[in-house]
Order: C-alpha cells, then structure tokens, then sequence
C-alpha cells in the first residue's frame, strides 16, 4: 500500500470512529446492530493498520490507538461501563487520527 | 489537567499532552480568555472553568494536536441547541476565531 492508501486508511479509521462515538452518545441502544456493523469493519481497518508501513513518527500514534480500541472493545462488550465516557473516547481518538493522517507525505 | 490564564511553558504541554500523547483537550471560556487543557474529557474541563467563575455560555471545547498544530472544534459539550448549537462541532465562525486566538495566546 501506498502512503496515500496508508493516509486514506487513517482517515476511514478516524471517521469511524467519529460515527461510532456519536451513535453511542446519541442512542446506544438503538444504534447498537449499526454500531457493530461498524465496529467489525474498523476491526478489519485497524487489523490492516498495524501491519502498514507507516512513517516512524506515526509508530507511537498506532500503538496507543491499538490499545485504546481494543479497552474501548471490551468497554463496549461490558455491562458496566459507562456508554458516554466510552462514546467520548472514540471521538477523541477519531480527532486524534484525523490529525495525525497528515503526517503521511 | 490545569486552568491556564498566561502563556503555557513548555513543562505545562508537556504535562497536557501525556494523556493522549501529543493531543490536547481543550475548554476554553471565550470571554475571560482562559483555558483549561489536558484532561481525559472535556466535562472535567468545564467542571473546572465553572468552579473558576466562568459562565456555561462562554465555554466551548475542542483540541489541538501538537504534533501536527490542527486545533479542532469537536466536544461533546458543544451541543447546545439553545445557543443555535445543535451539532459537537462549534458552528459559529466568529467563536471559532475566538477560540483560535486564546489557543494562539496561550499555548502556541
């Protein structure tokens, strides 16, 4: 993949995760089905993401995005949790990649 | 995260930007001009403002991304349809401004 498919990557990944952090904050429940729909595709985005060749100062951007996805995966799963303090992480991090996508050259 | 009413020192962003590695979450009080930045969520920024004097009205969040220098506008507490705010992005270009040129004087 190109550095512009890796960048375009980012941004698919980031406004996902834009869409998801709404559908949550607005209605979790009632966008639960559409929420997983999108959280299998961006699994599929980030499982892609972190094996592409990305510049070194994008690196430690990937790694902590990884992880927080996956607490917020499991935040999700959970009955526990609180829904908009996860909604509110998920739209952090789509402003995070938004802005990090253009560290690609 | 902390309440800043003068220009941040290098310290000060480094001390905000470590809960997200580079990105700072930012609620700023448009008219007293001060912001407070760093938290995990923006609604313990504004806790903070409000505890501070400042009024709902004149808050707004976003963030700035350190490495790349993007300021946005996007916060949860954006939403206020009794502002004309429907949406999580400020909407209003003159508050927009505002909130760029606290940014600029207080931590760019």
């Amino acid at each position: 993949m190109t550095d512009h498919d890796n960048k375009q990557l980012v941004l698919d990944i980031a406004m996902n995760c834009h869409r998801i952090g709404g559908w949550m904050a607005d209605d979790f429940e009632g966008k639960k089905k559409r929420i997983d729909t999108f959280l299998v595709q961006t699994r599929a985005y980030v499982d892609t993401f972190e094996k592409a060749d990305v510049p070194e100062s994008l690196v430690p951007t990937r790694r902590s995005f990884s992880q927080a996805f996956n607490e917020n995966l499991r935040g999700i799963k959970s009955s526990t949790s609180d829904k908009n303090a996860l909604a509110e992480r998920f739209m952090t991090w789509g402003n995070i990649l938004t802005h990090r996508a253009s560290l690609f050259v | 995260m902390m309440l800043l009413r003068a220009k941040a020192t290098p310290d000060e962003i480094t001390s905000m930007s470590t809960q997200y590695q580079g990105y700072i979450k930012v609620v700023i009080d448009v008219v007293r001009g001060v912001l407070v930045g760093g938290a995990e969520r923006h609604v313990d920024e504004e806790q903070m403002l409000l505890a501070d004097g400042s009024k709902q009205a004149d808050l707004w969040g976003g963030g700035i991304d350190w490495e790349t220098k993007e300021i946005d506008y996007n916060s949860m507490i954006n939403v206020r349809p009794g502002q004309q705010n429907p949406s999580r992005d400020i909407m209003d270009i003159s508050i927009r401004k505002q909130f760029d040129v606290i940014i600029g004087e207080l931590l760019l």
